[in-house]
């Protein structure tokens, strides 16, 4: 496997799901917010151009009455200015911490659109001690202030108009004072839009960072996630394929293997149907007969080989000791096996495994053993070991038989692999011993020399 | 029926050589057969004859042997020299069901044919 993408754990995999989540969710929060302050300074903004506009109407219509002292003229200023002082009253309703209410009704008189009033009671709220907001709302109190004295002028000028006592050097003083209103409120009316709109510039501004970087996180994590899987894919795809090719092999080399004896019957048969000579004929029998017990024989490997990879772990109770005299027993009809002695030498029988199983292992060594006896010996030999170590069980099965070659000693496990000898065996016995010992998580190996004997060394736990 | 022809049957199986042998010698007449377990003794054999090599050998050879199999016999017997491949006519003779053996052997330019077990003779007779 690739070790580059074997690091992507499942564990990784998830972190990168969660910085996902984590990126989109704090994408959602800080628009949703960014939204909510940009339509509260948009709504302060257009709150600010009503009253500028309210006042600055209010002054007109307050100079217009200095100059005709005609009543409408002053009604109309008081009705401009009530859009200044609904603000105002606002404004002091906030910072008092009054019912929304009472705030509402002064946005309303301030001109200010129902649908704006949420969002400038949320913007006052959650931002008056922050520093653009403290600084616009000290503008307004200001401003207010301004707009106070404004009143105050008017009414102290009304009630002069109404006694007739107004004088021309009032009237300029007046004219005076209201110009300095109108410019006062005019600088702090400026300042007000241009403090809540580099406020909203600033917001924009973060906002759209943080919108890069968590898109990019996004984009990043995603494409991470859909490599990750990509690739998991390519290795399931290549695993399969594998998997594939293996099974193509094994049918081959079984198929092979199960017709390789049916074309040597065959042969026999077309020698032996020319052949006048009895003997001979009987001869070509007995080959038969040969023949067919090995196809036999790598039938029921291929059963045992199904059976392991298939079938389930069934642990219970083996009484080592029983198991191997039922091998022994099956086996003491194979040629040359009543030459053999076997002996046992088992200190700890009992084992907590897969009955089935062992003896599947043991079928195929024990039979191995006597199969590759070496007749130029005076004495044959198995000798059967089993003794418990390291908490495992150890079982040693020992011949002085043919012995294997060193280079073979990798190899014999392998699926196939037959050393070449006169028994032609079909390359599956060994290898199902091996896939069994390890389905029952042992281990087994071999010490053997050529033409001294070997020895198979299985471990297997003891639990 | 008798051939000029010597055999080299090159076959792990005993039975098989045993068969092969026997129908070359009844079906066909043939009287000097020679026998291989594998492809390295078969290449030892092909040696140790040296100047003793006859005018037309006839190799048949199977696919699936231990230490040197038909495939790599056919690899090695590619260094030999000149004379000794020209006198020689390759034949494989197995039980192989596998297409890319199939193959294999159908491309090989030192094989003539890929025949399937046991040794149709007639037809062997008809390439030699």
């Amino acid at each position: 496997m690739n070790p580059k993408i074997s690091s992507f754990t499942p564990r990784n995999v998830l972190v990168l799901i969660g910085v996902i989540f984590f990126a989109s969710a704090v994408l959602i929060v800080i628009n949703y917010y960014t939204i909510l302050i940009t339509s509260g300074v948009r709504a302060y903004i257009n709150g600010e151009s009503q009253y500028s506009k309210g006042q600055k109407d209010a002054s007109r219509n307050l100079l217009l009455y200095l100059d005709t002292r005609d009543t409408l003229y002053f009604n109309c200023f008081r009705k401009e200015l009530r859009v200044n002082i609904g603000d105002s009253i606002a404004r002091v309703g906030l910072s008092a911490g009054a019912d929304d209410s009472v705030v509402r009704a002064g946005f309303t008189a301030g001109r200010n659109h129902p649908d704006d009033h949420n969002a400038l009671i949320w913007l006052f709220k959650n931002f008056r001690n922050i520093s653009f907001m403290k600084r616009a709302i000290q503008l307004w109190k200001e401003a207010d202030y301004i707009i106070l004295q404004e009143y105050r002028l008017a009414e102290e000028a009304h009630h002069k108009i109404l006694r007739g006592q107004l004088t021309a050097a009032d009237k300029a003083q007046y004219v005076v004072k209201i110009t300095g209103f109108t410019t006062g409120l005019t600088i702090r009316e400026r300042e007000f839009t241009g403090v809540l709109g580099a406020a909203a510039r600033t917001v924009n501004y973060w906002l759209f960072i943080t919108n890069v970087i968590m898109t990019l996180l996004i984009i990043g994590s995603a494409s991470g996630y859909a490599l990750v899987m990509i690739q998991r894919l390519r290795e399931k795809n290549a695993d399969l394929s594998r998997t594939n090719t293996e099974l193509d092999k094994f049918v081959y080399s079984a198929s092979h293997d199960l017709r390789a004896p049916i074309s040597s019957l065959s042969g026999l048969i077309e020698i032996a149907m020319v052949e006048n000579d009895v003997n001979q004929i009987k001869s070509y029998l007995a080959l038969m007969k040969t023949t067919l017990g090995k196809q036999d024989e790598f039938i029921r490997e291929i059963i045992d080989f199904s059976r392991n990879k298939r079938t389930i772990i069934h642990r219970k109770e083996v009484n080592l000791d029983t198991l191997f005299d039922q091998v022994i027993a099956r086996h003491q009809y194979m040629p040359g096996a009543h030459d053999i002695i076997i002996r046992k030498e088992i200190t700890d029988p009992i084992l907590w495994s897969d009955g089935l199983r062992l003896e599947i292992v043991m079928n195929n060594i024990i039979s191995n053993a006597i199969k590759y006896h070496d007749r130029s010996k005076e004495e044959k030999y198995i000798l059967i070991k089993s003794y418990r170590k390291n908490g495992m069980h150890v079982i040693e099965i020992a011949d002085n038989g043919q012995g294997i070659r060193k280079e073979f000693h990798e190899k014999i496990f392998d699926m196939f692999f037959v050393t070449p000898n006169n028994q032609k065996g079909s390359g599956l016995g060994l290898y199902i011993t091996r896939e069994t010992v390890s389905r029952l998580k042992g281990s087994i190996r071999v010490e053997s020399e050529s033409r001294a004997g070997s020895n198979f060394i299985i471990n297997i736990p003891a639990v | 029926m008798k051939t000029d022809h010597k055999f080299l049957i090159i076959d792990d199986n005993e039975v098989d050589q045993l068969v092969t042998q026997q129908l070359l010698k009844k079906d066909l007449g043939a009287v000097d057969v020679a026998q291989a377990g594998n492809g390295i003794e078969a290449m030892q054999w092909i040696r140790d004859q040296k100047s003793n090599l006859p005018d037309s050998l006839v190799i048949l050879l199977d696919v699936r042997m231990p230490l040197m199999d038909g495939f790599q016999f056919l690899d090695a017997f590619e260094s030999l020299n000149e004379d000794v491949k020209k006198m020689t006519k390759i034949i494989m003779l197995s039980s192989t069901l596998d297409p890319r053996d199939i193959e294999q052997a159908e491309a090989h330019k030192n094989v003539i044919q890929l025949f399937s077990k046991p040794l149709p003779v007639k037809e062997l007779q008809a390439l030699i």
